[in-house]
């Protein structure tokens, strides 16, 4: 890999910026954990966005001298990766004399550089805007020391140059999301939100931890730079027998590995705790869906890239569990009348479209699919912060979650920035050109086609149709609805509660979802070049590296995709216009798919034939067959199974107290016969 | 020989005269706190005479002084001081919701002759002094748990143990006879020779076969470990941290001893035996700690779990197996003893169980933090000690091919993961009237810092722990 | 006699200890089956010290009777706390029998 050490830049300012961007976090949470949060919740919430946008002066330093010393020296770095530093931290030693070394680094390369600089930017911005949320909260002097060691973690973990490192970090961004899940803690559902999301992706890292060790002590090292290099596929590439089964331990190894990345990036069926974790506060669910957390999945996936790609059977596995959870997610949005949870289904189906396109890989262009996931990734994460942010704020304006009080509350003229930015976000995640989904979804869509991956293609086109439409219902209905038969309960509370605050838009939140919508709309635009060049690059050598073929490096967009954009779009406009017409136009309130609500009959009665066609299309094929068994499936199949897997370990448990009974002699029999037994079936047999 | 080479004995002469001094303090000293005093700063002095004093190495016909000894010996050391200080109030009148323990110098006296003991194991050079060192170490525990004056858990307590115990010494009494007509010797060197010279002799493997047995009882593996949950219930709280730290440690330095050295030949041939008693434990103690309510049961329960764990690194090679070993048992330690004091301030007003660490949170918000550190590293989530102990045992196992043991381990760990989370969840639910505030003592909390500390320290910088695990695999 | 009688006799002590620890309610007579179970292992010391055990060459004759005095104190020291803890289980509950001792459990 040459020498992929930055010794000669030591004293480079980039290098005291890379244990800055570290520290500086970490000294934050420090801070104001151990003190400052105590004596003044204003003094650290401040305290804590100065040091976060310290890190984000620190990230954009390390990204330029990225630029400046590395990408531009590839005969030095003919990787284009480098270590800012790396310390040993502690050494296993594998019996046969070989040492198992985990590090804790900072390794720089396109993508870590990428995750460092968005982190930085959104935490630091989240930051800002929680000043605001926060205000009121008794407990604000505890949530910023969190949210600062929530961005550490994920920075860490972003930078780690090795799988122990990830590991470590990894857990601890699964702690901080438990802590900060629950905030609330005097609330039961959020205590058993957090607990869910803790135990659930906990039960996928046991999966990771076994994988991260048959790849690590297998191929003697736990580095990316080793692991992603071919002599690491090769010596991972054998059966190995397990009792009665064998296995080949690079397809294990990597599967293991995912499984870990499939349940923090909350895949089918293991999404079930992501919906849930909005009980965490509003800023907490827009780090949590942007920039940390759930995007560790992607990023480990693609971290590992060049691993995975060696592994044809990992591979169609990310892409399917991409593909469907794509597509299932987001049928379930089109149902959902409560915010935070439209939002949540739509970064599952924007995951899945990320991990599909990692997936879809394994043809003849693994670097259009590596750049097609990361340019995703990117523009998800401030379109998606930006959508949070806004929905936050009309939270907090209206007090309610609901979908239909907010469409009652004329939000429109009272919060006209708000307006504009979410119609930005919307237009964006929706992928109308010019803004930045546009761009990312447009790439995946190449990406499926010149692999020839025909199913991911299609699950990518369905499901911009689909988030096309329940991102505009979702904007129509809050900013255009109507009180007509939508608000029959709840109207009393949400009007009283606006009565008792008039609506207004506080600066400090305003001001984050203003700078986000900047990006949200021209990051597209402007981070084309960079990631069709430089990511695209690695992802491509590191394909080839790895034993991948690699045809041609030039785009291949004009001799095999050209209609793609046009057939995305006009997809896309169709969508958001069948919304349109549904939820703004003929002011049909959030009816469907509410069947009680009697608007619903008023406008069977009106016969328009035009209305019956729509009426088909959201009814009979979109809630019946779509929406209806997705969310049927999401409620008996996944959460049962999960609900049987816990009631049997229970049962069991039951047993065993019912064998525990106490009487000192049964204790001793069942040691007697369970020693006979155990030398019986396990001894040598003398 | 002069009285100069008799200084690597010191020790362990020391400890024989502190315990004998201590036992006796009682006839001078009414209120108990004389030995207390004398206890906790002889310990402490034999604390840094250990670490920093003799180096050397001396052999007394089969008493051995290694370093590998002197390890252990700090470890059962500080283990004894932390149960020490961990008793403390259970002696003052309303220290304990439970009852006041009387006659303090016996109580210290008798944990100090367990250390004798445990001295003793790791010391032995042939098998009898390993005999002596190991029933030494159990048998002041019937006495101490039978300690707590008219309660009939502590009394059935007592006699459930004496009754495991004694048929437990049965068994290795038993075994060791076996092993003796099987290699004709009592020496570890000659029974380690016979034992490559003869690795398949039946007679051998009889005594192999009951001696673990005798074992697995100390260590509470499964399926030995019944006793385990009735034992630590009934007993007083120091003696139940006592059994599961010190005494466990004991039982892993004596499984150490003899099947890492004299008995290493065998090894290879034992691990399917090993791996099944640790996937039982594992299960057992896991399934087991789901349902409780108390929390001396549910600590029980959850170090047979540990155990299990622990046995992987018996599956293991060499000083990796050793060091993860160590590792483990430091780290589970100070985890442990965090959760004690905790149990033992929460004792002070209430029963120590789930429903008593209720309100926590409002009671003192630090205390509450420090148990969730605790049931995180009991968990094994980084950067706590609990995290890196279990992926030291988790690769040793790997590194060794025994994937589908890992499996089952780390899917245990998941398992385990839930009801530590209960606990966690106790802390913070709102009680049902208007809780106390909870005040500490300078010296607890004093202690309650260097513990919380220890647990974070030893997760993210293993260097201290490394060394004592290096330097008692050499 | 010869090495296989002794073993013999000492395997057939130690079930009878064995079985009589598991099955007799009164916890005396529970602790003398915990006393036969010793007495075979005693019985195998010195048989193997007399007779020479199943390894080849010299072994060390003295080692096992040396043993077998050490065990007979020690296990005397056990009987002796193990009849502390009856009398303070009897003073309790006025009765012996291990089958009532399950208050703890589960």
């Amino acid at each position: 890999m040459g020498d992929t050490r930055l010794a000669a830049f030591a004293w480079e300012p980039m290098h005291c910026a890379a244990y800055g961007i570290l520290l500086l976090p970490l000294l934050s949470f420090l801070i104001n954990g151990l003190w400052l949060g105590r004596k003044s919740a204003r003094a650290s919430a401040w305290t804590a966005t100065v040091l976060m946008g310290a890190t984000a002066a620190l990230s954009i330093i390390v990204a330029s001298g990225y630029r400046d010393h590395i990408l531009t020296a590839p005969h030095l770095f003919p990787a284009r990766a480098a270590l800012a530093f790396e310390h040993t931290w502690l050494d296993f030693s594998l019996g046969s004399g070989a040492v198992l070394s985990a590090r804790l680094g900072f390794y720089l390369d396109p993508i870590s550089v990428m995750m460092v600089l968005v982190i930085s930017f959104i935490s630091f911005l989240v930051n800002l805007y929680s000043i605001g949320y926060m205000k009121d909260d008794a407990g604000a002097g505890r949530f910023f020391p969190l949210l600062s060691f929530f961005s550490f973690t994920m920075l860490g973990l972003v930078v780690s140059s090795n799988l122990a490192q990830t590991f470590f970090f990894w857990e601890l961004v699964g702690a901080a999301s438990y802590l900060l899940i629950g905030f609330w803690y005097a609330k039961p559902s959020a205590v058993a939100a957090s607990k869910k999301a803790f135990i659930l992706t906990r039960l996928a890292d046991a999966f990771f931890l076994m994988g991260l060790l048959a790849v690590g002590v297998n191929a003697g090292s736990f580095d990316f730079a080793h692991l992603n290099g071919p002599e690491a596929a090769a010596a991972l590439n054998h059966s190995v027998g397990a009792g009665l089964v064998t296995f080949n331990l690079l397809s294990l190894g990597t599967l293991g590995i995912y499984m870990g990345a499939w349940g923090k990036s909350a895949m089918f069926p293991f999404h079930v705790w992501l919906p849930d974790a909005m009980e965490g506060p509003t800023p907490v669910s827009s780090l949590i869906h942007s920039a940390t957390m759930v995007v560790a999945g992607v990023y480990l996936t693609a971290r590992l890239y060049p691993l995975f790609s060696a592994a044809e059977y990992t591979l169609r596995v990310v892409e399917c569990t991409g593909a469907f959870t794509a597509v299932f997610a987001a049928a379930i949005a089109c149902a959902q009348t409560d915010l935070k949870r439209i939002l949540a289904f739509s970064t599952l189906s924007q995951l899945g479209l990320m991990m599909s396109a990692l997936g879809t890989g394994g043809g003849g262009e693994p670097g259009a699919a590596y750049t097609a996931s990361m340019f995703h990734i990117f523009t998800h994460a401030f379109f998606k912060c930006l959508l949070f942010l806004s929905a936050g704020a009309v939270i907090h304006a209206i007090h309610s979650n609901d979908i239909r009080e907010a469409g009652a509350g004329g939000l429109r003229k009272a919060m006209p920035r708000t307006y504009w930015a979410t119609l930005i976000a919307v237009a964006a995640i929706a992928g109308i050109w010019p803004l930045s989904g546009f761009f990312s979804k447009e790439a995946i869509l190449h990406a499926a086609l010149a692999n020839g991956r025909y199913g991911a293609l299609a699950a990518g086109l369905c499901t911009g149709a689909l988030t096309a439409f329940y991102m505009a219902r979702y904007f129509f209905l809050i900013f255009h609805g109507s009180a007509v038969g939508s608000r029959a309960p709840h109207d009393s509370r949400a009007t009283h509660a606006q009565e008792a605050h008039p609506v207004r838009e506080g600066a400090l939140m305003t001001l984050p979802i203003l700078i986000l919508a900047v990006p949200s709309a021209l990051i597209g635009i402007l981070g084309k070049g960079f990631f069709t060049g430089t990511v695209r690059l690695w992802g491509a050598e590191g394909g080839a590296s790895a034993g991948v073929s690699e045809s041609a490096l030039p785009m291949r967009h004009a001799s095999s995709g050209s209609w793609l954009p046009a057939v995305a779009t006009v997809l896309a406009l169709s969508g958001a216009g069948i919304a349109w017409y549904w939820y703004a136009f003929r002011k049909n309130g959030a009816a469907f798919p509410d069947r009680r609500a009697p608007a619903w009959y008023r406008i069977l009665a009106e016969k328009f034939y035009i209305d019956e066609i729509y009426l088909f299309l959201a009814k009979r094929v979109a809630s019946k067959w779509i929406a209806a068994p997705a969310e049927w499936t999401e409620r008996n199949i996944v959460n049962g199974a999960f609900d049987w897997m816990t009631g049997a370990v229970k049962r069991l448990a039951f047993l065993q107290s019912i064998a525990q009974s106490g009487q000192v002699q049964a204790y001793i029999a069942v040691a007697l016969l369970g020693i006979y037994l155990l030398f019986r079936f396990t001894g040598p047999g003398y | 020989m002069t009285l100069a080479e008799f200084t690597p004995l010191l020790p362990d002469l020391l400890l024989l005269a502190l315990a004998l001094a201590v036992l006796k303090i009682d006839l001078w000293s009414e209120d108990g706190e004389a030995g207390f005093h004398l206890t906790w700063i002889g310990l402490a002095g034999l604390a840094l005479l250990l670490a920093f004093g003799s180096r050397s190495d001396a052999v007394f016909a089969d008493y051995h002084i290694t370093a590998a000894s002197r390890v252990w010996k700090l470890l059962f050391t500080l283990a004894t001081l932390a149960t020490v200080f961990l008793s403390r109030p259970y002696f003052r009148a309303g220290g304990n919701a439970r009852g006041t323990l009387a006659k303090s110098g016996a109580f210290f006296g008798l944990l100090l002759l367990c250390m004798q003991g445990m001295f003793a194991l790791v010391s032995a050079g042939n098998l009898i002094v390993f005999y002596l060192g190991l029933e030494l170490a159990t048998m002041p525990i019937y006495a101490l748990a039978a300690y707590q004056p008219r309660d009939a858990d502590s009394a059935e307590a007592g006699s459930k143990y004496v009754l495991m115990g004694g048929f437990s010494s049965a068994l290795t009494l038993f075994g060791i006879s076996f092993l003796y007509g099987a290699t004709g010797s009592l020496g570890f060197p000659a029974l380690e020779a016979a034992v490559r010279a003869a690795p398949a002799d039946p007679a051998l493997w009889g005594g192999i076969f009951f001696l673990l047995g005798g074992l697995g009882f100390k260590l509470a593996m499964a399926p030995l470990h019944m006793w385990a949950p009735d034992v630590y219930q009934g007993a007083p709280t120091p003696v139940m941290a006592f059994l599961s730290v010190a005494s466990k440690a004991a039982a892993v330095a004596a499984l150490a001893t003899l099947f890492l050295s004299p008995l290493n030949a065998v090894r290879p041939d034992l691990a399917p035996c090993f791996a099944a008693a640790a996937v039982l434990s594992m299960v057992a103690g896991n399934l087991g700690a789901m349902r409780q309510k108390d929390l001396r049961r549910f600590v029980a329960y959850s170090s047979v779990a540990q155990v299990g764990y622990m046995l992987l690194a018996m599956l293991g090679e060499g000083d990796g197996s050793r060091a993860a070993l160590v590792y483990n048992l430091v780290t589970y330690g100070v985890t442990g003893f965090a959760l004690y004091f905790i149990m033992g301030v929460i004792g002070k007003e209430g029963p120590e169980t789930m429903s008593g660490l209720r309100g926590l949170s409002r009671r003192h918000p630090g205390l509450a933090v420090l148990l969730v550190l605790c049931m995180f590293s009991l968990a094994g989530v980084p950067p706590l000690a609990g995290f890196l102990g279990k992926f030291m045992l988790f690769s040793a196992a790997a590194a060794e091919g025994h994937y589908l043991l890992v499996g089952i381990a780390v899917a245990n760990a998941v398992v385990s993961f839930y009801y530590y989370m209960l606990v966690v969840k106790e802390a913070y639910i709102a009680p049902p009237g208007e809780a106390a505030a909870i005040r500490l003592r300078p010296l607890q909390i004093m202690v309650l810092w260097g513990l919380g500390l220890a647990l974070l320290v030893l997760g993210v910088c293993p260097a201290p722990a490394d060394w004592l695990a290096r330097a008692a695999g050499n | 006699m010869n090495l296989t009688a002794c073993l013999l006799l000492s395997a057939a002590l130690f079930s009878i200890g064995a079985y009589g620890l598991v099955t007799r309610r009164n916890m005396i007579a529970a602790l003398m089956s915990l006393e036969l179970m010793v007495n075979a292992a005693l019985i195998n010391f010195i048989a193997f010290a007399r007779f020479g055990g199943t390894h080849a060459g010299q072994g060390d004759a003295q080692a096992g009777s040396l043993f077998a005095l050490f065990a007979v104190a020690v296990t005397a020291a056990e009987m002796a706390l193990a009849l502390a803890i009856v009398v303070a289980v009897h003073r309790q509950r006025r009765h012996l029998d291990i089958r009532e001792l399950d208050g703890l459990h589960g």
